[in-house]
């Protein structure tokens, strides 16, 4: 085990940065999510922690130590990939003991180790097969269990999950989360679906052309995300922005724009009569009573609640609905938003206020 | 999937094709049944007719009693010869070449796009341009003639192509794959021994074919480099149908050419299907 800390790095792709000045720490036993769109720079980011990818700039550090131009093999690492990359001509068993045997280890060791792996992920069943013949979820726990059975300092995972059908990537995903709790090893996990974020990251780093966005818990960076994009990407159904203008006195703020006039909570602390742009999590609009009035343009069903889409003065406003009714299209339904949990930014700069 | 052709049309092709085979299969059609008949029925002259009177007296004279210049030992000793020099020209050819195609598509090679520029003009430069300039810097190390020696120049004249199919083979395999490895702990040998030099069995047939065939048939190299001792078949074969001696035993010249072709056939027949698949193979990965 072991703590990860990236220092000022720059990587490049043929003389064109993609990465530049990015710093991070990862602390011991963390489970780290790096998070965001495709070609944002996350995977780029986890081959620079491998040794897979050069660092042109700076400095990666594990466990103190630095690593920054040591050969993948030299950093005690394991990692798991997206297409789970298990050698095609070997059984499991030789996959799991690849490591080990290329490192000597003795064979008694190497033979515990391997049985402790397979019982772990529930492949012991499976030893003697080779990969074409194992299913989905099965390659991909054993591409786990290669990386479990040395005891690396750092596990990475590059979009482990995202070749899996949705119910076999939901058990997958407690499994890693039950993993992680038992092992209490440092994983640092790319992906760019939100819910595995939320849901396995003891700490999420949002990121977007090739720069750290926010870097918090799950919690912080789905309540107060710091900027339009962070706010932006996470959410389903999305954020809901609405540019407008600041009213009244501070501890008396009220915002009005787009068909819309409500008072803020009293910690909002932003300058009466400048221009913001309001974000509105669909959870926080209540349908059926309140002082504002929408239009239903769109009813979608997500089985236990619905995401209703108003129209309120020209301006589209997702809300979610928990309560078992229909909405009929058309119809105008009273709506009240929770003040307490709004976000503010800034129209131009996208940063919150 | 292949589309459904109208009947006209599928007749036409279908004459098409049974006339390019008809064209192509017609000498040696011609060479199988000269070599079957006595010459007297050769000097009849029906090209085309069936022996009337089928001996295999021919197949045994170019096989063990013609003469190919001094010695009348028939081809024998230029088919031991050939298998000499194909062997191992084929082996260490195509082991170099996976080495080189793995290390160039995979590693970081100092100067590896010059390496591979010039690997490039060496694939479509004529031998010939090289054929003497070789000749004097092996004539200084008194390779010339000598087994080694054309074992040597065969693996120098296939470098450019198997290290280009090879480095196209590695370069078309998953890239995660060989990083696993790396993750792994493997280095450059054992990356390659253990995890890519096993999936790499249908390059590797391609590769064998390839040598195997390209080595048999050479005449120029084995003419130049083997000396007399080592002359390769297709030397010897040259030689027995230029020694002549009173009449032209045609019958003779025609068994000693299918026994001396015989081996590159039997390798196209006997792995056709797997040279389509390994050419293939790249496109496929699953």
């Amino acid at each position: 085990m072991a703590d990860v800390r990236l220092d000022r790095i720059r990587i490049e792709l043929g003389h064109r940065p993609v990465i530049d000045d990015l710093s991070i720490e990862i602390g011991d036993g963390e489970f780290l999510v790096l998070l965001g769109p495709s070609g944002c720079g996350k995977s780029t980011l986890l081959n620079a922690i491998a040794g897979l990818t050069d660092v042109a700039r700076g400095r990666v550090l594990i466990g103190g130590e630095d690593v920054t131009g040591a050969d993948p093999a030299a950093r005690n690492i394991g990692m798991v990939f997206q297409s789970y990359a298990l050698y095609p001509g070997m059984t499991v068993e030789k996959n799991l003991s690849f490591g080990l045997r290329v490192r000597g280890l003795p064979r008694a060791d190497i033979a515990r180790r391997v049985a402790a792996a397979a019982e772990l992920l529930q492949l012991t069943s499976l030893l003697a097969r080779k990969p074409a013949a194992l299913s989905g979820g099965q390659r991909q726990r054993v591409a786990i269990g290669r990386a479990l059975v040395r005891d690396a300092r750092v596990y990475l995972f590059d979009e482990p999950l995202s070749n899996l059908d949705a119910n076999l990537r939901t058990a997958l995903r407690r499994e890693l989360r039950d993993l992680h709790r038992r092992l209490g090893a440092t994983m640092i996990y790319v992906t760019h679906d939100q819910i595995e974020a939320l849901t396995l990251a003891t700490r999420i780093a949002v990121m977007d052309h090739g720069v750290l966005q926010q870097v918090g818990t799950p919690d912080e960076v789905y309540a107060r995300p710091v900027n339009r994009f962070v706010a932006a990407f996470l959410g389903a159904p999305p954020m809901t922005f609405i540019d407008g203008t600041l009213t009244g006195e501070p501890g008396t703020l009220r915002f009005a724009g787009g068909g819309l006039a409500l008072a803020l909570a009293a910690g909002a602390t932003a300058g009466a009569g400048r221009a913001v742009t309001l974000g509105v999590r669909p959870e926080h609009v209540r349908l059926g009573q309140g002082a504002l009035a929408g239009r239903v343009v769109m009813t979608e069903s997500l089985g236990a609640s619905r995401v209703v889409t108003l129209d309120v003065g020209g301006t589209p406003l997702a809300a979610l609905d928990h309560e078992p009714r229909a909405w009929r299209d058309g119809e105008t339904v009273p709506f009240a938003i929770d003040p307490a949990p709004l976000s503010l930014f800034d129209p131009a700069s996208g940063l919150r206020l | 999937m292949t589309a459904a052709l109208a009947r006209p049309a599928r007749i036409g092709l279908a004459l098409f094709l049974a006339g390019a085979a008809a064209f192509f299969l017609l000498p040696l059609y011609v060479i199988a049944i000269t070599s079957l008949k006595p010459l007297a029925e050769i000097h009849a002259g029906a090209l085309f007719a069936w022996p009337l009177a089928p001996t295999l007296a021919p197949w045994r004279i170019a096989w063990s009693e013609a003469c190919t210049g001094v010695a009348c030992e028939g081809i024998r000793a230029g088919f031991l010869n050939s298998l000499a020099i194909s062997v191992p020209s084929t082996l260490i050819a195509v082991a170099l070449g996976a080495v080189n195609g793995y290390a160039l598509a995979l590693w970081r090679v100092p100067g590896a796009r010059w390496l591979f520029g010039v690997l490039m003009i060496g694939a479509f430069v004529p031998g010939q341009v090289m054929l003497y300039p070789l000749v004097r810097a092996l004539g200084s190390v008194g390779l010339v003639g000598s087994l080694p020696g054309i074992v040597l120049v065969h693996v120098i004249f296939s470098m450019p192509l198997m290290t280009l199919l090879f480095r196209n083979w590695y370069a078309s395999l998953p890239l995660e794959l060989f990083n696993a490895a790396r993750i792994d702990g493997a280095g450059f040998w054992g990356a390659f021994l253990g995890v890519l030099l096993p999936i790499s069995g249908p390059m590797l047939g391609v590769a064998a074919i390839m040598q195997v065939t390209g080595v048999w048939n050479d005449y120029l190299l084995g003419l130049v480099f083997a000396g007399a001792d080592y002359a390769p078949m297709t030397v010897q074969l040259n030689n027995l149908i230029n020694t002549t001696t009173g009449t032209r035993a045609y019958d003779v010249d025609m068994a000693a050419t299918l026994l001396t072709s015989a081996v590159p056939l039997l390798v196209y027949f006997g792995s056709g299907r797997w040279f389509v698949r390994g050419i293939t193979a790249g496109a496929l990965k699953g």
